[in-house]
């Protein structure tokens, strides 16, 4: 009886340890990788990706031209199909939206990327290896897209 | 006589179509209160404010004598921002985003915030699509990308008034 009562006591402190230890599923899974900062191949703007409840996003931090040359001011989402959301500043601007991971395919799906330069949305699959990404975006059929690479862009820490 | 018949049927078809077709002709107006924060320390340029809503709009209709099938749509109408003292004229907008976890994000409404303004009313986008799936999922996320001209050390907080129209037709 002792001995039962030890091993009930032994398992729960395990199972105590062990839910004070582990982490959510999308940590262990690897879905959380993709978060950071990257760069597009043309090297025009840095996307920060986020995770807001249990889909990531992509948000333009930074434009290597934030002016629009014919106007001298931030450049505006000015393609946008929506008149009113025309004057929505392109830096801080969501072009990565509503990925979920699959830990199955390590691919991030489901989501869509807008391109700010001709107001276009496409369908959008995401795949990482070796911190690199490759966006691939497409209209209707995924094998008919284009693929992008995105680097890791990595930030030293302020002391 | 047959043109009189044809133009007869083509007017009753067209009636027909017209009385099923689920347009609204009744709204009711529901409002969300909610404060979206972001923690700080933040950096100069686009933060994330959110807030995590269970929004009632199902006992609000239920409470009205509205079924969920009588509903044609829900658009926002207003939405507007209040800013604290403290976070006054670090400002510069506001980009306001409702999704859920089954239906996409999609932008709401926005402002660019002038100065010493501790009320801003955002203009709300004319293209709306799936509130009323968002709304009705229960769990659902407003997002508000608010640009900064500084570092803030603190919290921002921007407590938000949306107000959203229940389009629905009779029964």
């Amino acid at each position: 009886m002792k001995k039962i009562i030890t091993l009930i006591g032994t398992l729960a402190l395990l199972f105590t340890i062990s839910s004070f230890t582990s982490n959510p599923a999308s940590v262990q899974d690897g879905g959380d990788d993709i978060m950071g900062l990257w760069e597009p191949s043309n090297g025009k703007a840095r996307v920060k990706i986020e995770k807001i409840g249990s889909k990531y996003y992509g948000k333009i931090v930074w434009l290597r031209e934030p002016l629009d040359p014919a106007t001298q001011k931030p450049k505006v989402d000015k393609n946008n199909e929506d008149e009113k959301m025309r004057n929505v500043p392109l830096r801080g601007y969501r072009m990565l939206k509503d990925f979920v991971y699959d830990a199955e395919s390590k691919e991030w799906s489901g989501g869509t990327i807008y391109d700010p330069e001709s107001g276009s949305l496409y369908s959008c699959v995401v795949t990482m290896e070796n911190d690199v990404l490759d966006i691939r975006g497409y209209v209707g059929v995924k094998a008919l897209g284009r693929t992008d690479t995105w680097k890791r862009i990595k930030i030293k820490k302020k002391n | 006589m047959k043109l009189l018949q044809t133009s007869i049927l083509c007017f009753s078809l067209l009636s027909l179509i017209v009385a099923c077709s689920p347009e609204a002709n009744n709204s009711k107006e529901f409002t969300i209160n909610t404060v979206l924060t972001a923690s700080g320390p933040l950096f100069e340029g686009s933060n994330t404010c959110q807030a995590e809503i269970s929004s009632n709009i199902a006992e609000y209709i239920k409470e009205n004598g509205i079924t969920k099938e009588q509903i044609v749509d829900v658009t926002l109408t207003s939405a507007s921002a209040t800013i604290d003292t403290s976070n006054l004229n670090i400002l510069e907008s506001i980009n306001l985003q409702v999704f859920s976890d089954n239906f996409p994000m999609q932008n709401v409404a926005f402002a660019n915030v002038g100065d010493n303004n501790d009320k801003v009313d955002l203009e709300v986008a004319d293209v709306q699509e799936q509130l009323k799936a968002i709304l009705f999922e229960g769990k659902s996320y407003i997002i508000a990308d608010a640009t900064i001209k500084e570092d803030l050390d603190d919290d921002l907080n921007l407590n938000m008034e949306l107000v959203f129209s229940i389009n629905y037709h009779k029964k």
